[in-house]
């Protein structure tokens, strides 16, 4: 055994010392530039033509390739991206101020006459763009100069802004779809930090770094690789074993043991969305409020909560999401079943020993869970619940036929709440499948829609979730949480409460 | 041979022509309209309306047909609905990753399969006859997303040995690609392995107890000879037809496998394009599948010839 010298101590104290300050300095790391993020998607795109999109999850990829007029910020305010600032002249009318200097991938400018061909595009019926009705309360788009824009409206729409921070406020290069005619949807060209290198169906989205990208500090990674994996072990598995950096959702279920995994992040929030039982107020039984009360009274939703959704999310008490500003809590409602309030229903309904219907769902397990968790509520009341288990073409087909009694729906969500509201809940809207009518709602949320002033609004909002409340025509069961897990070394990730990924200020730490 | 081959060829074509109906037919008489699960959550009338015009959806059925099936007489598959690529490039670019699935599947079957059930026969009711018995009962009874699970679990998250996912074309790389395709043939390649074990067993152990074996024993011929020469030829007539009806199947088998292990194949563009009733991909993709079962058929009665020169076509 060999004594330590005094001196080589000392060495060994310095060499400690200069390791704790690197530790110190790669807490506060600078962003670094380079490497390849590669991030795990459930599903691939359905297409890269962002006016022709169809599945909200589209936007994980969109967001790089691709600017919008206006973004959102982490609590859901709009903030510039495209347009620098805009203003309201009169209800009807929006002007935007648009950014200058910025370039398609293809080399094209963005310009005032770029938008105003984009939104006529979405508004072209021949275009078979599903952006339209989105779009709707807009009549038409004027160039004021090379680049500044007016949408005039229809109607006043406080949801305007809102919707361009989605899809239809992504614009597309104009010569590119000029080109190109439908062959646009495998070969996107935007103004966003990254653009398409390589898309091969169901194996691999590969973006790479647009080096005339606007802003100057630019998108850190060189590339992003995408893989598509329908299932979620394999996918869990190529997160901790490496082979992914990054995870676009996971199963309740597996939230909690990935936390255990130090090296990994995971991160869960509420989303926008709603997941709900729709009922059909236009034929038997639930065109009596009483029997739709009588649903809405016994279903445990907090037991939904924990049993299938393992606690990540939140109880749903009406289609506003409590990340929202709109959103107002209604203290005693909706966590626990009153099952006594939910028998004397029953009895107003003039249905005293309960009844039966049929609740159609799409076979996925999270579904069937929750179908079954009611299935045994209701029974404690006499409601006798079947349940259809259908494949998603089946469920769709039925929904739209109005040959249901009840169905289970998921509402992605909309960071404006009249995205999820109006045309769900308004005499003849288009996802008001249930053909719930009532006028004074239809008042309310019009008045909502069209009201300059946020806190007008929210008053307006909380009024028609009483109503809701009262009418129960959807029972609101669940917020479902947006959930994403990621490898240590990825850097800088913000979330944006929409839940999809910017990943343009992401990085790699190359410790 | 040749008018043999002909003949067979032709009597293809009313084949096909049944099952372009057949699926043209189920595919669209199934619920479920494209563009309702396109728009699903933006569903507005007019917008389905125009979405539909666009599509050619909107014209009636029979129209529909001819219309498809002109164009696929001339090689024409129709456009995907979603993405606008041609149905052939569709299938193309993805032929490779099942053909080589396919393939890696059945060498690995055929390698484990064939010394097993030879070695079964011979040493019959011995220890390895059981062994290999029960380890073909379990592959044929073991589904194979569990089996594909199981595996992942030991060699990608346990040892660390194998990629969980994905495809790399052993063309551009080979060893990595022989790597990525280990765990998802070994999970296709394990029910075809089982069956053809058994069925190598059972007709080797009825071709053994023939005369004519017993008489090129007399002969005075070694045992290995008279097992691989004499029996073995013989006794693979049932193997080849099991052999072919299999390898049929696999592309079917490839559907699952392809989807836990994220291979971009055929049998995953199926499934994806069916949930979202892109019709003109899952028409091609299946017009495709039985065109592949009709040549692995006639492959198989022609290995026939081979085998037992007293089966001649003419």
């Amino acid at each position: 055994m060999s004594r330590v010298k005094p001196r080589k101590c000392l060495g060994v104290l310095m060499v400690a010392g200069a390791v704790l300050l690197a530790t110190a300095a790669g807490a506060a790391e600078v962003p670094q530039r380079g490497g390849t993020l590669q991030v795990g998607v459930q599903n691939d795109a359905t297409t890269m033509d962002p006016h022709m999109s169809t599945a909200a999850t589209d936007r994980d990829i969109y967001y790089q390739i691709y600017n919008v007029l206006v973004g959102l910020d982490p609590n859901l305010n709009i903030v510039p991206e495209l347009a620098e600032r805009w203003e309201t002249p009169n209800p009807l009318a929006y002007v935007f101020h648009l950014r200058r200097g910025v370039k398609f991938h293809d080399g094209t400018d963005f310009n005032a006459d770029v938008v105003k061909w984009n939104v006529e595009r979405m508004l072209d019926p021949a275009s078979g763009s599903i952006r339209r009705s989105e779009l709707g309360s807009v009549k038409s788009v004027a160039v004021l100069d090379s680049h500044t824009v007016r949408f005039d409206l229809k109607e006043p729409d406080a949801a305007l802004l809102s919707t361009l921070t989605d899809r239809a406020g992504m614009m597309v290069s104009r010569a590119a779809v000029e080109k190109l005619g439908r062959d646009y949807a495998r070969n996107p060209i935007g103004t966003g930090p990254f653009q398409l290198a390589e898309w091969v169906k169901d194996d691999r989205i590969r973006l790479k770094r647009f080096p005339a990208y606007w802003r100057k500090d630019g998108p850190y990674l060189d590339e992003i690789l995408f893989k598509p994996i329908p299932d979620h072990t394999v996918k869990l598995t190529a997160l901790r074993t490496g082979t992914l950096d990054m995870i676009d959702e996971l199963p309740p279920k597996d939230v909690a043991p990935l936390r255990a995994y130090q090296k990994l992040k995971v991160l869960e929030t509420p989303g926008l969305g709603y997941r709900r039982i729709e009922l059909n107020s236009s034929r038997p039984p639930f065109n009596n409020k009483y029997l739709r009360q009588a649903v809405a009274w016994a279903t445990n939703r907090e037991a939904i909560h924990r049993a299938v959704f393992f606690g990540t999310g939140a109880v749903a008490q009406g289609p506003i999401p409590p990340r929202s500003w709109a959103y107002e809590a209604l203290p005693g409602y909706g966590n626990a079943p009153d099952l006594a309030k939910a028998k004397e229903k029953l009895v107003e309904g003039g249905q005293p020993n309960g009844f039966k219907f049929v609740l159609s769902i799409v076979n996925t397990p999270v579904a069937l869970k929750m179908a079954q968790i009611v299935q045994d509520n209701l029974k404690k009341v006499g409601i006798e619940m079947d349940i259809a288990l259908l494949e998603i073409g089946a469920w769709v087909e039925r929904r739209k036929s109005g040959q249901f009694d009840g169905a289970e729906a998921l509402w992605s969500g909309r960071p404006d709440p009249d995205g999820n509201t109006f045309s769900h809940l308004t005499t003849g809207g288009a996802n008001n499948w249930g053909k719930y009518s009532n006028p004074k709602l239809d008042e309310l949320l019009q008045q909502a829609r069209s009201s300059p002033n946020q806190g007008d609004r929210k008053r307006l909002y909380a009024e028609s979730v009483r109503i809701l409340v009262e009418d129960s025509p959807l029972i609101f069961v669940h917020h479902d949480a947006w959930t994403k897990a990621w490898d240590e070394k990825v850097q800088g990730y913000v979330e944006i409460p929409d839940g999809r990924m910017r990943l343009e200020r992401v990085w790699l730490s190359k410790r | 041979m040749g008018a043999y081959l002909i003949r067979r060829l032709g009597t293809m074509v009313p084949v096909l022509v049944v099952v372009s109906v057949v699926v043209f037919s189920i595919i669209h008489l199934t619920p479920g309209d494209p563009v309702a699960i396109m728009l699903r959550e933006d569903a507005d009338p007019a917008a389905a309306a125009a979405l539909r015009k666009v599509l050619g959806l909107d014209r009636p059925l029979p129209i529909q047909y001819l219309t498809w099936v002109g164009r696929a007489a001339r090689g024409e598959l129709g456009r995907s609905i979603r993405t606008n690529q041609p149905v052939a490039e569709a299938i193309l670019e993805r032929l490779p990753v099942t053909l080589s699935l396919a393939g890696a599947s059945t060498l690995l079957a055929l390698a484990v399969a064939l010394p097993a059930g030879i070695l079964s026969a011979v040493r019959r009711n011995s220890v390895a006859d059981v062994t290999g018995t029960l380890a073909a009962l379990s592959g044929i009874s073991m589904p194979n997303f569990w089996l594909a699970t199981l595996l992942i679990f030991l060699f990608s998250v346990r040892l660390g040995w194998l990629p969980p996912l994905g495809y790399v074309s052993p063309a551009k790389d080979f060893w990595a690609g022989l790597r990525s395709l280990i765990l998802p043939s070994i999970t296709l390649g394990t029910a075809m392995a089982a069956v053809v074990m058994r069925m190598t067993r059972s007709s080797l152990l009825e071709v053994l107890q023939l005369d004519f074996v017993r008489t090129a024993r007399a002969k005075g011929l070694g045992g290995a000879v008279v097992l691989l020469r004499h029996a073995l030829r013989n006794a693979l007539i049932p193997v080849v037809t099991v052999v072919g009806l299999q390898a049929g199947a696999l592309l079917g088998g490839a559907i699952i496998t392809e989807t836990i292990f994220a291979l971009p194949g055929v049998g995953r563009l199926l499934v994806d394009a069916i949930f979202q009733r892109d019709f003109p991909i899952v028409q091609g993709v299946v017009l495709l599948l039985a065109v592949n079962f009709l040549l692995v058929n006639l492959l198989v009665d022609i290995a026939y010839g081979y085998l037992d020169p007293r089966i001649r076509y003419g």
